[in-house]
């Protein structure tokens, strides 16, 4: 008897057929292989992998006060678990590597431990004082060929072309000035919430959509009510039908937002919204949900970015 | 001093080797199916000895072991189904990555959370080092 297997997939061909992708995390934009994915995220910082191993680490942080290479360069090198980290060799930029603007202080460094070694640049932008550590870890094979071209992609601060968060396999882009303060990404379920003085957005994306869909009655209402996305004021209504989705708007309630709409002497803004869909493409449900959002349209052009990879 | 002396640890197994190990299913295990499709597991229940002859003592059937159902959901009954004692923890997190269209993060999560609760339970056990197959 012949075991059926299924070929191996062709990891450098994403599925719109480009072989790289977008990623955005922290404030920083690269244009990575489309094989490259993303491993772990924390606050300032990344761990792509390819084929379950490391492949890119990146930490970054706004620098606060004067910037000391030697001192910001031990800081995000530090290594809180290893004990005996191999010695950082600082070198010349690598030939083949792409030059950076003249507004950006660039130290190259590598290191080799025992069975791996690893090197990066410490870039610092004198514009938007932002220092970032990018590391490719090298396991003797054909991995570093792709640094050149992704360190070519680095941004430290938006274009405006790209998108704000660009990770595991979704992606949105927000407006000016909104920061991510919350993020959480589980098996099944991810929620990031982004804060612009009292605005805020949330965005949820849960997989896989039929078994989730299944499990609520094949209702999107019913995704939204299961997973407390809304307030009781609006629980029980219907939600006006969008594209692939469903949409519920609701005044917000704070004396805050009445007195916005009396001074300026015009209708207070839609106040909260929330839009949920149903990619049955990527077999997944995305949900955008804004609060004391300023326009309309800034909601409807969140929605319009968010989507998958 | 050696009486004493504790056993050390055996090292615990990095990433790659964990993806490498084998699940293997208990054969004391009964699988049935349930009208909906999903899969309901009886498995005997590990019990200390002290308490397993106290048990045996009160219970009304004493020959039968005590035992426990699981009902899996459709994730669980995927990944159950996949476990044939041939593939690697790396090859059934592809498997279920390519049949659920989940990210394969995601997948690897799941799975691996889903194998280490069977295995406390004693449902499957793990084969380290395997050559199993690949996908």
């Amino acid at each position: 008897m012949q075991n059926l297997c299924f070929p191996e997939p062709d990891l450098t061909l994403t599925s719109h057929g480009h072989d790289t992708k977008p990623f955005a995390w922290a404030g920083i934009e690269l244009t990575i292989p489309a094989a490259w994915e993303t491993g772990h995220l924390g606050d300032g910082y990344a761990l792509l992998e390819h084929r379950y191993r490391p492949v890119l680490e990146m930490k970054t942080a706004t620098i606060r006060g004067r910037f000391n290479f030697q001192r910001h360069f031990k800081a995000l090198t530090r290594s809180g678990r290893t004990r005996s980290a191999p010695p950082l060799r600082l070198t010349p930029l690598p030939p083949g590597w792409p030059a950076f603007s003249a507004r950006m202080d660039v130290q190259p460094f590598a290191w080799q431990g025992d069975h791996v070694g690893g090197r990066g640049l410490l870039l610092y932008c004198r514009d938007c004082r932002k220092a970032t550590l990018i590391q490719f870890y090298d396991h003797g094979d054909h991995r570093l060929a792709a640094i050149p071209d992704v360190l070519a992609s680095f941004k430290d601060h938006t274009s405006g072309s790209g998108p704000t968060v660009a990770v595991y396999d979704i992606q949105a882009t927000l407006p000016d000035r909104f920061a991510l303060t919350r993020f959480q990404f589980d098996a099944g379920r991810f929620e990031l919430v982004f804060t612009r003085s009292r605005e805020g957005v949330t965005l949820w994306r849960w997989s896989p959509a039929d078994v989730i869909l299944d499990r609520c009655g094949n209702t999107l209402s019913h995704v939204a009510r299961n997973n407390g996305l809304l307030p009781p004021a609006v629980i029980d209504q219907n939600g006006r039908p969008v594209e692939g989705g469903l949409e519920w708007q609701w005044p917000a309630r704070g004396y805050r937002h009445r007195l916005r709409g009396f001074f300026a002497h015009r209708a207070p803004p839609p106040g909260h919204a929330l839009r949920i869909w149903h990619r049955s493409d990527s077999n997944r449900i995305l949900a955008v949900r804004g609060e004391a959002i300023d326009t309309f349209d800034t909601f409807e052009g969140i929605c319009t970015s968010y989507g998958a990879i | 001093m050696g009486l004493f002396r504790k056993t050390p640890a055996p090292p615990p197994l990095s990433r790659a080797e964990a993806l490498a190990c084998i699940p293997v299913r208990n054969h004391a295990i009964q699988a049935s199916q349930t009208p909906e499709g999903m899969v309901r597991l009886r498995y005997p229940l590990i019990l200390k000895p002290w308490i397993a002859e106290l048990a045996q003592r009160f219970r009304s059937a004493p020959d039968t072991p005590p035992s426990r159902q699981l009902e899996l959901d459709e994730l669980g009954s995927l990944t159950w189904g996949l476990i044939d004692g041939r593939r690697t923890v790396r090859a059934i997190v592809r498997q279920f990555c390519r049949q659920t269209q989940v990210h394969p993060k995601e997948a690897e999560a799941a799975v691996t959370r889903f194998l280490r609760e069977l295995g406390r339970r004693g449902i499957i056990g793990m084969a380290i080092g395997g050559h199993g197959k690949a996908d």
